[in-house]
């Protein structure tokens, strides 16, 4: 009886102990994966883009007047984010949600020797460096994603604007040569499973490499450095037509895969991070509209655009004697301190439909008058105007910017033989991208040719070499730019100090840009020139980066960038 | 694997080599068994002693004892709470007797980790024991929480006042600060769950642990089915638990059957709940805005309710009374081969908010059998069912929407004839909700079923040595639904909404144990060594869907599907243990204790990088005791006197699993695929080490009728395993890491009285004192502070730790000022500027330490009076000191509701500078806008600040339990012969509260005990309702 008891005993705590090896290894999550194969880290990589960049350019496009909010608003008058909620997508993604999947791409693609996925990396990383020091300026580039060890240290130094640019250099021509590599261990194809914007079309992401080195290589204008020759070649080695835009699809079919940009998701107005609504600014509607570029806002002087990008008020006649030239109803806010009772403005008034208030008001982005507008939390891709569509590709980078980034690049080098067929390739490309979101958009029609040779008969559009300046190439780079592009237009912006004279139209570059009221944080007439990384990764846990840098004065966002001083 | 072996090696040496010195004993030696008379259990721990030759010894687990005596020598055997009995030798060599017990509230042994029994003379920690009677006593649905104030040293915190609360409790001080810190819970010597559902990151669309509580799963037990708890917070004595110890363990041993004739026993109780304490809401100033009445507006800025408007006691038409139905039937008995226990026990719980309930019922059965004189086997099953229908708390529930409803409108009138809501507001029903709405409309509640089994195997094959195995297996399987209405205001941007989970939980541990004791000359020894596993799955299916169908049916089918989002949760860990505890008794006077454990836990195991060598940590504890009244002489007023110190360090995995290797999340983007979580795990990550030292002493007095046991401990945490919150640019929002150090530094003392002690009158009495001190000696990684994002419920006030500070600290803004100290006033608005969150101007995220909930002491008074038939005992809690937010009394303040918005009507200059740009010269401007209040809400919204709302040293004295009883006397009971026994009882609970606190109940929890690290929420009133008065009556019958 002991005996058997005894050798029971023992046999059991045996058991237990020999089945050591499988006894503990019960520590990965059966819910949630360990590890994620190449092809699907990336689609999530994707959708990243539009959320950080047009969540953040609801913010930066008030900067770049884009759009302007009905009440009074902080980004309208140039006042800073302050490092709190506001403004602080980009830095998360590119460093945390975007940031780690990349890590784990770089990882398990040298690993597994998938170098198309390393380019692709290496590409994406390269791009997020940019978009985020243009926002930022100084930030962590050799210390970040630097945890090693249980017990880490809290600080990620920063880097100076213009070491993180050189490794942006660094990081394209690693993606370009990791993308031209064909010796690796997985088949060539192996990228089309997860890439949902190139269908692992390597030229493609080389093309979008050469992209970033072309806005790259743009931002030194103000420096002795710069190199027009090298804009030029690296915008050649870029996209070639519009077949290689850079173009982030949505099946917009519930909240998580549908456009930011989109009616569904309302980003433009209510929500925590944005007290007021952004409609369209007096600077866009007049670019549109003629008055800028052709001297009035007569229907002959319009641009067929206008019609295709923004929305039309519900009133499109005169009201009053205030608004002095019909344009056709595509009525804007302009930037003032009250926003209330001028016809032009009028988007506080008037909740009740049908009353003239209602009628004057400035639609929204997305339209709210004469394209079917389906709202909040209602979901279907046809919704929506432009870009602003629930299922619209969200651009990241497009033909026709890189024509116009060729075009300046050109005219500065003095080679306006090279300007004027860039500039008008540009023109001619963005009509092409605007067709192409007409052709998702519910009730909007293309832009027929007869709408395109008339709109090149007008003065503003530029048939000669000598009739050609910068001004023109600028403010139709911004118009191609408008609703998408908001880190490459206030990067151009800050490039001209938003009020650069131009020497030979004698009038500034961007003709009409004003800001007539800054916030009081300014500490003065300074447009803003950055945001200030958000305080819930920065000035709470990083502090002492954001003190060496002025980061805690208020007027900090008035600093101007490295890119954009001399 | 091959320190396992080498372990094993050392345990067969140890025992090898005290074989032979058992064949060595002595011959000339008496022994025999102790039992007690009352129940015929062995008594551990009788000193035995020779009067003749001064041998002393003690009795040992089966109450058996040897000792060297010759004939004619008197032997004496004494215990503590027994006569003493003396026997003279005669021929015969055994000696076994029963002892009688004379002190019933003395229970020298005390169950220790593991079902170890010890004499409370050996242990060389405090070990405080509360009655089980004592608990049942209070009647109350939670028995932790009936504990408060019967314990030194433990913070017992219920959420709210409703029917199924959850309840935290933390024992000495809470060490870590992103860790849990609740002890474990442990019955009949094994651990069981007491989690609470996690509904931050495990609900879709789930909140932060605030509005929702799901009880704590401790609660299931029954607590008639308690024998007694021990709480062992002594480092030495968890140090045994491993890694669940080092926050202390709450010891349940539950009532067996006992020999002899059957009996049953049926007690009940009935029980009246009414509303004890509520915040004030005006009732002078109308519903508008900026001074202009607006019957639209749930703000309450407008002019005075004209006369004669008639007005609603919408308060007194919300509440009801709750009642409470107990009814608990127990069948005991046994013989000479074993026993068995039989309990049923219902519990009906009605709240005092309405359509609010909890109801358990609980089935139990004890068993205990003697296979043979060496063997015998106890086991106990138990069912237990439970059901709680809750209302949501917090800023959005249903307390704040009472407080703010108006008083010209009729709360009951929340419905219209066809079903619809009847808003007060014209904002399209996003104002809070109609109360009655709420709990009518919004149905949010949670099952369980349970299952719990203990199967316990004792063996004594020699004298010297005793085997115990013990398994035990704890199921539950719940569900948990939250309906929320289209109509509702949180239902109403989703279409109505339907949240639910079913989670399961599987617990099976065991241990198995080998007690060597020996006596080799002067030094009584005992050996224990154990090897112990644990093993857990739970898995927690959560799911949601909107946009519901019909608005009134409750199930997912309810729901659009193309809205129906799910997560899972695994949870699964296994862990292994050993360890070995020497400790030795000299001369019966002097114990010193050694103790070495190691522990084993999937959860260090990097699942990508698999070496089983990261699973083990090794950590060891020490102690001593010098009983001094044994050692040395003392006057005679002194019977009693006991010195002890203990020293452990304990290790502790992380506190969930699966953090050593990345997790990766499906993105619901476009083309799916995962992303890697926000928080990010770190296959460096070691276990966190404790280093613990306690000193204390025991002292009694005229024939231990005073009695004072008194304990000071240092306890540091170093290299805590924490999540914080880091820069972004380390790839991660949350990063496991290791750093910090914690310490809590305290003392504790129990004295107990025996004032009055006559035949027909005694007099008991206790004092429970502790004081704690926490500090945060060192952040990790640097960092300037660590918050849990749970605890930011209300305003911008939450939990804070930073370096020098202490885990209890709350963090807020402030008001600008000038160097000067002077508030700085907007020179627009004549308004004090906050400094907010954004950051710029203090570089601390606006966030600065406004208030600290840590007491400065802690104390419980316990008195106990019997006179003849009569008995009369009290509890009084008492707190001095720590801080709480009254965050209800701030939301009615910000919306005009609060009666600090009376004096409206008084115009004012809010001394200060105005910040003009002078502010911080020599010569500032004086403010002097005035603001009249009435006409100005923004003086009572963007004018007021958080921090005025955290009310300093806050104290307390509650009466948290008084019981009358009085037992037929037994020539009545004789006289019939139905029972044999009979008793009625009346317990008032929360009788009453004297406090400084101005708001309803300063001991409440923000948050819900599952919410992790430092103590949470506790401290923080936000729309919670205070714990109800409860009159119970009932009665006590055996049969």
């Amino acid at each position: 009886m002991k005996k058997i008891l005894y050798s029971l005993i023992i046999v059991t705590i045996a058991s237990q102990f020999t089945a050591c090896q499988k006894y503990f290894d019960v520590n990965s999550d059966p819910a949630s994966p360990q590890s994620a194969s190449l092809a699907a880290l990336l689609p999530p990589v994707y959708s990243l883009i539009p959320a950080a960049s047009f969540l953040d350019g609801r913010f930066s496009g008030n900067y770049i007047q884009n759009f302007v909010a009905t009440t009074n608003d902080n980004y309208d008058f140039h006042g800073g984010n302050g490092g709190g909620a506001q403004a602080a997508q980009m830095w998360r993604t590119f460093y945390q949600s975007q940031g780690s999947s990349l890590n784990v791409i770089f990882e398990k693609g040298l690993k597994e020797e998938a170098w198309d996925y390393v380019g692709v990396a290496y590409a994406l990383r390269a791009w997020g460096f940019q978009q985020t020091t243009d926002y930022f300026g100084e930030l962590p580039f050799y210390d970040a994603w630097n945890v090693t060890g249980a017990s880490v240290s809290a600080k990620y130094r920063y880097d100076k604007q213009e070491v993180v640019y050189k490794g942006i250099d660094s990081l394209c021509r690693l993606a370009i040569q990791y993308l031209g590599r064909t010796d690796g261990k997985v088949p060539l194809n192996d990228l089309q499973r997860g890439d949902l914007v190139y269908n692992g079309d390597r030229n493609k992401w080389i093309k979008f490499t050469y992209g970033i080195l072309a806005r790259l290589y743009s931002r030194s204008t103000n420096k002795s450095t710069y190199s027009a020759d090298s804009v030029i070649k690296f915008c050649d080695l870029a996209m070639s037509n519009a077949a290689d835009n850079f173009l982030v699809p949505f099946n917009a079919t519930r909240n998580d895969d549908t456009n930011p940009a989109g009616p569904a998701r309302n980003n433009f107005s209510g929500g925590s991070a944005v007290a007021t609504v952004r409609r369209a600014s007096r600077f866009i509607t007049q670019l549109l509209d003629g008055t800028i570029l052709n001297g009035s806002s007569i229907a002959a002087n319009r641009d067929p655009r206008i019609s295709r990008m923004l929305s039309i008020s519900f009133d499109t006649s005169t009201i009053t004697s205030t608004m002095p030239t019909l344009n056709g109803g595509y009525r804007f806010n302009i930037l003032q301190t009250t926003g209330v009772g001028d016809p032009e403005v009028g988007a506080t008034g008037g909740t009740t439909v049908g009353s003239p208030a209602f009628r004057r008001r400035v639609s929204l982005l997305y339209g709210d008058s004469t394209i079917l507008n389906n709202g909040i939390n209602v979901f279907g891709a046809r919704s929506g105007k432009y870009v602003f569509q629930n299922g619209a590709r969200y651009p990241v980078m497009t033909f026709h910017e890189l024509q116009f980034l060729k075009a300046e690049a050109a005219f500065r080098r003095g080679r306006k033989d090279i300007a004027l067929p860039a500039y008008q390739a540009g023109v001619a490309a963005h009509m092409d991208f605007v067709n192409f979101y007409t052709t998702t958009a519910s009730g909007v029609n293309a832009i027929n040719a007869n709408e395109r040779t008339a709109y090149f008969l007008t003065p503003g559009y530029k048939k000669t070499e000598a009739t050609l300046f910068l001004t023109d190439i600028m403010l139709q780079k911004y118009i191609g730019d408008f609703g998408w592009n908001f880190t490459e237009s206030w990067v151009d912006l800050r490039r001209y100090h938003y009020f650069d004279f131009d020497a030979d139209t004698n009038d500034q570059v961007y003709k009409s840009f004003v800001i007539p009221f800054y916030s009081t944080n300014n500490q003065g007439p300074k447009p803003a020139y950055r945001f200030s990384p958000t305080n819930f990764s920065e000035f709470d846990w990083n502090i002492d980066e954001i003190r060496k840098l002025g980061g805690l004065n208020i007027d900090y966002h008035t600093y101007e960038m490295w890119f954009s001083q001399p | 694997m091959r320190r396992l072996i080498a372990l094993g090696v050392m345990f067969s040496l140890t025992i090898a080599l005290l074989i032979p010195s058992y064949a060595f004993a002595q011959a000339s030696t008496i022994s025999g068994t102790i039992i007690s008379d009352d129940d015929g259990g062995a008594l551990l721990g009788v000193t035995v002693t020779n009067k003749n030759t001064n041998k002393r010894t003690t009795s040992n687990e089966v109450g058996f004892y040897t000792l060297a005596a010759s004939k004619g020598d008197v032997i004496s055997f004494s215990y503590v709470g027994y006569s003493l009995k003396e026997v003279t030798v005669g021929d015969g060599k055994s000696y076994s007797l029963r002892l009688v017990q004379t002190d019933k509230d003395v229970n020298d042994v005390v169950v220790t980790a593991y079902g170890i029994k010890k004499s409370k003379r050996d242990l060389t920690y405090q070990a405080i024991t509360v009655d089980g009677g004592e608990i049942a006593q209070t009647k109350r649905d939670n028995f932790i929480n009936s504990l408060a104030g019967r314990i030194p040293g433990a913070m017992i915190t219920s959420t709210t006042g409703m029917p199924g609360a959850s309840s935290s409790i933390i024992l000495r001080g809470p060490t870590s600060i992103d860790g849990t810190n609740q002890p474990i819970f442990v019955v009949d010597g094994l651990i069981i769950d007491n989690s609470a559902v996690e509904s931050a990151d495990r609900l879709p669309g789930g909140n932060a642990n605030r509005n929702n509580d799901f009880g704590n799963r401790a609660m299931d037990i029954n607590p008639e089915d308690i024998e007694n708890v021990t709480v062992l917070k002594g480092p030495e004595a968890t140090a045994l638990y491993g890694s669940d110890g080092s926050n202390g363990a709450i010891i349940i041993t539950t009532k067996k059957g006992t020999k002899g004739k059957a009996t049953i026993s049926y007690s009940n109780s009935f029980r009246f709940e009414t509303v004890y304490r509520l915040p004030e809401q005006q009732k002078v100033f109308d519903q508008g805005s900026l001074g202009v009445t607006n019957p639209l507006l749930r703000t309450f800025f407008g002019q005075r309710v004209p006369d004669g408007v008639p007005t609603f006691d919408n308060i007194q038409n919300f509440f009801g009374t709750g009642k409470t139905q107990i009814h608990n039937l127990a069948i005991d008995g046994g013989n000479d081969l074993g026993t068995y226990r039989f309990t049923i026990g219902t519990f009906n719980n009605q709240g005092v908010v309405p359509l609010t309930s909890f109801q358990r019922y609980n089935f139990r059965l004890n068993t205990t059998f003697k296979l043979s004189s060496k063997i015998n086997v106890t086991t106990s099953m138990s069912y237990i069912n439970s059901r709680t229908d809750k209302a949501l708390k917090g800023s959005t529930g249903f307390l704040v929407s009472l407080l703010t409803w108006p008083v010209d409108e009729d709360i009951k009138n929340f419905i219209t004839p066809n079903g619809s809501r009847v808003k007060v507001r014209n904002d399209g029903g996003l104002e809070d909700d109609n109360p009655w709405w709420d709990v009518t409309k919004n149905k949010n509640f949670d099952i369980n079923d349970r299952i719990q089994g203990n199967f316990q195997f004792n063996y004594d094959p020699l004298k010297w040595l005793n085997l115990n195995s013990t398994i035990g297996i704890d199921y539950y399987a719940g569900k948990g639904v939250l309906f929320v209405h289209p109509e509702s205001n949180t239902g109403i941007s989703t279409g109505g909404n339907i949240t639910e989970y079913r989670n399961q939980q599987r617990l099976i541990n065991g241990a198995f144990r080998a007690t060597i004791r020996k006596k080799i000359g002067k030094f009584n020894n005992t050996i224990i060594t154990a090897f112990t596993f644990d093993s857990r799955k739970e898995e927690l299916n959560g799911v949601r869907g909107e946009r519901l169908f019909d608005p009134n049916f409750i199930s997912l089918n309810n729901t659009d599907p193309l809205t129906v989002a799910t997560v899972t949760t695994n949870t699964n860990f296994n862990r292994m243990g050993a360890f070995i505890n020497y400790s030795g008794t000299f001369k019966n006077y002097w114990t010193f204790s050694v103790s070495g454990r190691m522990d084993g836990s999937s959860r260090l195991i990097d699942p990508l990088d698999y070496n089983q060598a990261d699973a083990f940590y090794y950590y060891w504890s020490a102690g001593t005791n010098v009983i001094l009244t044994d050692a040395f002489k003392f006057p005679k007023e002194i019977s009693y006197a006991k010195l002890r110190v203990s020293y452990a360090t304990t290790g502790r995995d992380p506190s969930t699993p699966y953090v050593k290797g990345r997790r990766f999340i499906q993105s619901n983007t476009n083309g799916g695929g995962f992303q890697p979580a926000v928080t990010q795990g770190n296959p460096d990550l070691r276990p966190e080490f404790g280093q613990n030292l306690e000193v204390g002493f025991e002292l009694k007095f005229f024939k231990n009728r005073l009695s004072f046991d008194f304990a000071y401990y240092d306890q540091k945490v170093v290299d805590q395993l924490i999540a914080p919150r880091l820069s972004y640019a380390s790839g991660s929002i949350l990063q496991w890491i290791n750093g910090g150090d914690v310490t809590n530094r305290g003392v504790e003392l129990q004295i107990k009285g025996n004032p009055i002690q006559n035949k027909n009158f005694t007099w008991n009495s206790t004092v429970n004192f502790a004081k704690n001190r926490n500090k945060i000696l060192r952040m990790p990684a640097g960092l300037p502070q660590f918050y849990n994002s749970d605890t930011w419920g209300l305003g911008n006030v939450r939990n804070i730790s930073r370096e020098g500070g202490n885990i209890y600290q709350l963090a807020g803004n402030r008001f600008d000022r000038n160097a000067n100290g002077d508030l700085i006033i907007s020179a627009t608005s004549g308004l004090p500027i906050r400094i907010t969150g954004t950051g710029v101007s203090t570089g601390g995220g606006g966030f600065e330490v406004i208030g600290d909930r840590q007491p400065d002491f802690t104390m419980g008074l316990l008195n106990s009076f019997t006179y003849k038939n009569w008995s009369l005992s009290f509890l009084l809690d008492i707190r001095k000191g720590g801080d709480v937010f009254n965050g209800t009394e701030y939301l009615l303040y910000i919306r005009g509701a609060s009666t600090k918005t009376l004096d409206r009507e008084t115009p004012r200059i809010i001394k200060g500078v105005l910040n003009d740009g002078l502010q911080n010269t020599a010569n500032p401007t004086v403010n002097t806008i005035a603001i009249n209040p009435l006409f100005r809400s923004d003086y009572y919204t963007s004018g007021s600040i958080e921090e005025d709302f955290i009310e300093r040293d806050i104290s307390w004295l509650r009466m948290r339990d008084i019981t009358l009883s009085y037992k037929l006397p037994t020539k009545l009971v004789k006289r019939q012969k139905v029972f044999k026994s009979a008793s009625v009882f009346c317990t008032v609970t929360d009788a009453f509260m004297i406090t400084n606190y101005t708001g309803a109940d300063p001991s409440v929890n923000g948050n819900n005990a599952s919410t992790r690290g430092g103590i949470g929420g506790i401290g923080m009133d936000t729309g919670n309702l205070a714990t109800p008065l409860g009159l119970n009556f009932g009665l006590n019958v055996q049969f």
